[in-house]
Parts: C-alpha cells; structure tokens; sequence
C-alpha cells in the first residue's frame, strides 16, 4: 500500500471515531495518525487495527466513564452501603410519620423524641465509620475508607430527601396536622402549606446533603483507619 | 489501587505513565519512548484508550496544546499509583527470582 493510501485509509478510520473523542483528542489524535501514517518503519495492518480496537472502545468509553465509579470498590461500597442506611432510615420515617403517627401535640421537642432523633444521629454516625471501615477492606487504598464515607453519607442524605419528599407530598393530609409542621407553617408567612414544606425540606438538604458528605468521609475515614491496622495496603 | 479496573489498558497505562515520569510528552513522543525502553509498539487506539482513563481517574493532565500536539503530565497521584504498582512488581519479580535461584 503505498504512502498516500495508507494515510487516507488511518485517517478515515480516524474519522469514524464518536464525535465526543473527535471533539477532545481530534486534533491530537489526527495528528499523531499522520505521523504514524509516514512512518515507514510502521506496518498498516497493526495500525488499522489498533485503530479499529481503539474506535470501538471509544464507542464502549461512555460506559467506561460510569465504570470509574464502578472499577472504584471504595465508591461502590460505600454507595451500596449507604442505599442500605439511607433505605433503613426511610422506612423509620414511614413508619413514625405514616402508619404510626404522634398525637397532635407530639413535637420533636419532646425528650423522648429528641432522645430518639439524637440516637438516629449517633447510629448514622457509628455505620458511617463502619462503611469507611468496610470501604478500606474492600478496595485497600490511603483514602477509601473516606471516599466510602463520603459517597454514604451523600447517597444517605438523598434518600432521606426524596423519602420525605414522597412522604409529605402523598400523605400530605397526615403530616400537615403535625404539630411542628403546623406552628412552624403558622409563623412562617407563607400562604401554601405543601410548598412551604417542599420549600423547606429542600432548603434543608442543600445543608444537609455537604454535611452528611463530609461528616461521612471524615467518619469514613477513621473507621477506614482502624480497619486498617495490621494490613499492608494493596498495589 | 488506582491502576485496577483498566482492563486490557492496564500494562499500557503502565508503560505511559513510566514514560511520563522521565518528562511530559505527547502522544508520538510517547509511542517512541515506549518503544525505546519497553520495547512495546503501541498503537494509536491503544495509546488514547489508555490516556483517557488516566486522565478519567486523575493519573495523567492534559497540558496546554503546543500547535495540534498536546503534551501530558503524570499527576501526584499517578506518580503515588506508578510507585505502588512497581514496587510490588519489584516484590513479586525478587520472589520469584529467589525461588528459580534456589529451585535449580
């Protein structure tokens, strides 16, 4: 094949490439093809189908970027994990705010509420060190007891939002006769009920979701630490 | 570690990144020096294959373009990758050196 031929033919394969690679390494990338493509020593077929290995997995690369989050047992740990937290705490709170509601004077405020509420806090504590602990194990590395942690603490936090999102939107009529939510709407100003308790529960988690996510991963990462004594970390 | 999970791109995200701790480089430079002290011809798809996803997990960056090549660095945490990844090939090359030693 000769110079000119061969060119045309890694380049068009080059072509082929998804835009999204074409838009990032394009220029790059063509360019070594070129150089390559005049480089006697280089044989065509290899390279055609290098290129050809490269533009299918190129193709398989958009899936390769969730495999990250995937390929990282830390991550995928403290993911699973914090599904399983955030899952148990879900159910807490359709239990205590649906099936079995307080009276209409029942308040947070109250002591054994606010025993109950302070033990919740502590548990999600303790469990977010344990997934840092089990996050260390699991993937072995400086950080990972921290990235478990973290991506816990996080995960736990949306499911705690959308689970009292779902809650307070479809048993509206229940939790609307809470006494907190009643006094507090009261004082509030606002004209509708529903969208002061949305309002205010998002609001919420734009504090809560960076909290929970950094507690996690400083918990996290000292549960990870005490994991880790004794082992040597993996390569 | 964070050269697992790379699949058929690990030995090459090796070799890049052994490249890249003796200097930045762009893709050709790359591909000869690999070639040099390796004695590895890598292909084009092989080479981006590979640099995307040290790029992804923060190993290599991409420096500022130098007319259509654009030039790349190992990242702190690619050289902390590189090093465990290596000493514990060291460790399991002396193993198994000692044992083909005292086995003959």
């Amino acid at each position: 094949m000769n110079g000119g031929t061969r060119g045309r033919l890694l380049l068009f394969l080059a072509g082929l490439y998804p835009r999204w690679w074409r838009r990032r390494y394009g220029e790059e990338f063509t360019d070594l093809v070129t150089e390559l493509a005049d480089d006697r020593g280089q044989r065509t077929f290899p390279l055609a189908l290098d290129l050809v290995a490269g533009l299918i997995d190129a193709y398989l690369v958009r899936r390769h970027v969730m495999t990250v989050f995937s390929a990282d047992g830390a991550l995928r740990r403290g993911a699973g994990d914090g599904l399983l937290v955030g899952g148990l705490v879900a159910i807490v709170a359709f239990l205590t705010n649906v099936l079995f509601p307080g009276g209409p004077d029942d308040s947070d405020g109250d002591l054994g509420n606010e025993i109950l509420i302070l033990g919740m806090y502590l548990l999600i504590g303790i469990l977010l060190a344990v997934i840092g602990g089990r996050g260390r194990r699991r993937a072995n590395t400086r950080n990972a007891g921290a990235k478990s942690g973290a991506v816990a603490g996080l995960v736990i936090g949306v499911t705690i939002t959308v689970t009292f999102l779902a809650i307070d939107n479809l048993f509206f009529g229940l939790v609307s006769q809470q006494h907190d939510k009643v006094v507090a709407f009261a004082s509030s100003g606002w004209s509708s009920m529903r969208s002061y308790m949305n309002v205010s529960l998002l609001t919420g988690a734009a504090v809560l979701l960076p909290v929970l996510t950094v507690v996690g991963g400083v918990l996290g990462f000292l549960g990870g630490r005490v994991a880790s004594r004794g082992r040597e970390l993996s390569v | 570690m964070d050269l697992d999970g790379l699949g058929r791109f690990a030995d090459p995200a090796v070799l890049i990144l052994s490249s890249l701790a003796g200097g930045d480089k762009h893709g050709y430079a790359l591909l000869r020096d690999i070639e040099e002290f390796a004695g590895v011809r890598l292909g084009p798809g092989t080479l981006y294959g590979a640099l995307t996803r040290l790029e992804q997990r923060g190993l290599v960056q991409p420096l500022a373009a130098e007319q259509r090549r654009r030039p790349y660095r190992m990242t702190e945490a690619g050289t902390a990758a590189l090093r465990e990844y290596l000493q514990h090939a060291r460790a399991v090359t002396e193993i198994g050196l000692f044992r083909l030693a005292t086995d003959t």
